[in-house]
């Protein structure tokens, strides 16, 4: 469905973020992007969706495929209109506005009022609470209802690929659980997920398959389950074991983990 | 007292031509974050080209408006495509110094293309023509400016109440990235905010002729007054376009009428404001109540507070 090839990104002309990153999403899948701050995620995502250009980055190398089509260099509307919506980091409702209008802002670009009334209903159906506080002003929702809209939002357009960026960041582990839950919703009903986490025990249990990227570079990608069992992933991202000194993570991939310092 | 409801529609008729102009730079400056200093030239663009439809081209009045906001609009439209759309990401000042320009060339334009000093103004009612209510006399034409204004109010609410493109608008005005990422075109909906501007600043240059009984160079540097009328109102909010540039209209208007006349008694003194300040105490007061509100809210009446990191 999604094929990433091989693409290198620039800031400012002078700054790589990504070198030669390639990822896949099969169609209806959840795939997990794991990493450290500043590894490339957001940027990979930002490739995607069309949304380099207002931050002045843009793809210099390699294509990005949707359905076979090339829709790298497409501007945002165009890529919203082929089917891949991005629910950005930190929620980034329209504040002022309510509950009802923030949804219809996602529907926008589609222009198909029969698909845009169906969405709206899934929407409805899959966050009760949202019907509830449909006339209330998004800025006065709770986080976690915050993010259920920014996720509702971005489905509205009835995209078949939905990008989600860090959806759990500053929710209570009880909400982060119910995230968790509604992306294996989503995905069940046939929308596939490209799914950014620092959560990585939520995204692993949520995704069939994952990529650990690191300073730009894919370093690792199998199954979730694997990644799960990767010693590796159990300490950087999974935090199972303590380490004194953390090498990166590539070198540590290399080395066996010697001595433990501290118990567990 | 019917002199001072005679001063206070008076007043409210200027505050409408006020409002339209800040109207105009209120939308700009939501959907795009510029600061549109050749509002007052497009107004004055709009003004010359209403009056030279009627009387040089001898059309009829609606079908020149209708021609004059069509060129105003394809100017501000070509200007925002061409000239701003390059901008994007560049610091604020060098946007700023684009529509300064834009405001010097349309200036020159129409002093090239209308030599004459003053021209009449168009309207398909007399301009002067008026009745007197209970002592009190009513000029037809702040009857039309205040109606027109408030059926443009009303409409533009409705626009951005209930239409998409309304939505759209409003979206990408309170945050551009997350308007993009839902797939709102935000650079048709910059091109569509200048249009809506350039639009409105025709129907207030020919309510401003109309009111001075005559079109000249000069009209764009009064719709300037509608900058207190911006500020005090807060320069974000729409709402405050309309409500600043009235209680500007209505404050000028009433200085005006009074400065010469009216006698304050102070320190054993008595005295006009004209007599202490010397003429023309009018041209300063609007600036004067602007200082005023924002000594007490530095952000304008329904401006939002902004906390910015330094």
């Amino acid at each position: 469905m999604l094929a990433v090839q091989d693409i290198e990104v620039s800031y400012h002309g002078v700054i790589t973020a990504l070198r030669g990153v390639s990822i896949e999403v099969p169609d209806g899948a959840t795939v997990a992007l794991l990493g450290a701050n500043g590894a490339g995620k957001t940027t990979l995502l930002r490739a995607v969706s069309g949304l380099l250009r207002i931050h002045d980055a843009a793809i210099v190398r390699g294509s990005i495929l949707f359905d076979g089509q090339r829709i790298s260099g497409l501007d945002a509307t165009a890529v919203v209109r082929r089917g891949i919506v991005q629910v950005l980091e930190g929620r980034r409702l329209f504040a002022e506005l309510t509950v009802d209008e923030n949804l219809r802002t996602g529907a926008i670009a589609a222009r198909d009022a029969a698909a845009t009334r169906r969405a709206y209903d899934r929407v409805m159906d899959l966050f009760p609470v949202l019907r509830e506080r449909r006339a209330s002003v998004a800025g006065y929702l709770s986080g976690g209802e915050q993010q259920m809209l920014a996720i509702g939002r971005g489905l509205m357009a009835s995209p078949r690929l939905l990008l989600l960026d860090e959806p759990s960041l500053g929710l209570a582990p009880f909400m982060v659980q119910q995230i968790g839950r509604i992306i294996s919703e989503i995905s069940a009903s046939g929308t596939a997920v490209l799914l950014v986490e620092q959560n990585a025990q939520m995204a692993l249990a949520a995704a069939s398959y994952g990529y650990v990227l690191e300073t730009g570079s894919v370093v690792l990608g199998g199954p979730a389950a694997d990644l799960a069992r990767d010693g590796s992933v159990r300490k950087f991202y999974l935090g199972l074991h303590q380490e004194k000194q953390l090498g990166s993570f590539a070198t540590l991939r290399t080395t066996r983990p010697e001595r433990r310092w501290t118990l567990e | 007292m019917a002199f001072f409801f005679q001063i206070f529609l008076a007043g409210i008729a200027a505050g409408c031509i006020y409002a339209l102009v800040a109207l105009g730079f209120t939308i700009i400056f939501k959907s795009s974050g510029v600061i549109n200093f050749a509002q007052g030239e497009l107004l004055l663009l709009g003004a010359y080209l209403v009056s030279a439809g009627v009387s040089q081209w001898h059309l009829n009045f609606f079908l020149a408006l209708f021609i004059a906001i069509a060129i105003t609009v394809a100017i501000a439209v070509a200007f925002e495509r061409f000239a701003l759309r390059r901008m994007i990401g560049r610091p604020a000042f060098s946007v700023l110094m684009l529509t300064i320009g834009l405001d010097t060339l349309l200036l020159t334009a129409v002093i090239a293309i209308w030599p004459d000093v003053l021209y009449a103004p168009a309207a398909p009612y007399s301009t002067t023509a008026g009745f007197d209510v209970g002592g009190v006399h009513i000029t037809i034409n702040d009857i039309w400016t205040i109606i027109v204004t408030g059926i443009l109010c009303a409409a533009l609410y409705a626009f951005f109440r209930y239409t998409r493109y309304g939505l759209a608008m409003r979206a990408a005005a309170l945050d551009q990235e997350a308007a993009l990422a839902v797939g709102i075109n935000v650079g048709l909906v910059n091109t569509f905010s200048w249009a809506i501007a350039a639009a409105i600043a025709t129907i207030g240059g020919f309510f401003l002729a109309a009111h001075l009984s005559g079109v000249n160079p000069g009209l764009g540097v009064i719709a300037l007054v509608a900058f207190p009328a911006i500020i005090l109102g807060g320069i974000d909010s729409v709402l405050g376009a309309v409500v600043g540039g009235l209680i500007i209209g209505i404050v000028q208007q009433l200085t005006a009428g009074y400065e010469n006349t009216a006698l304050i008694h102070l320190f054993g003194q008595s005295f006009t404001l004209t007599d202490k300040l010397g003429p023309s105490f009018d041209a300063i007061a609007p600036y004067l109540v602007m200082l005023v509100v924002l000594l007490i809210r530095p952000y304008g009446l329904f401006g939002k507070r902004k906390v910015e990191r330094i």
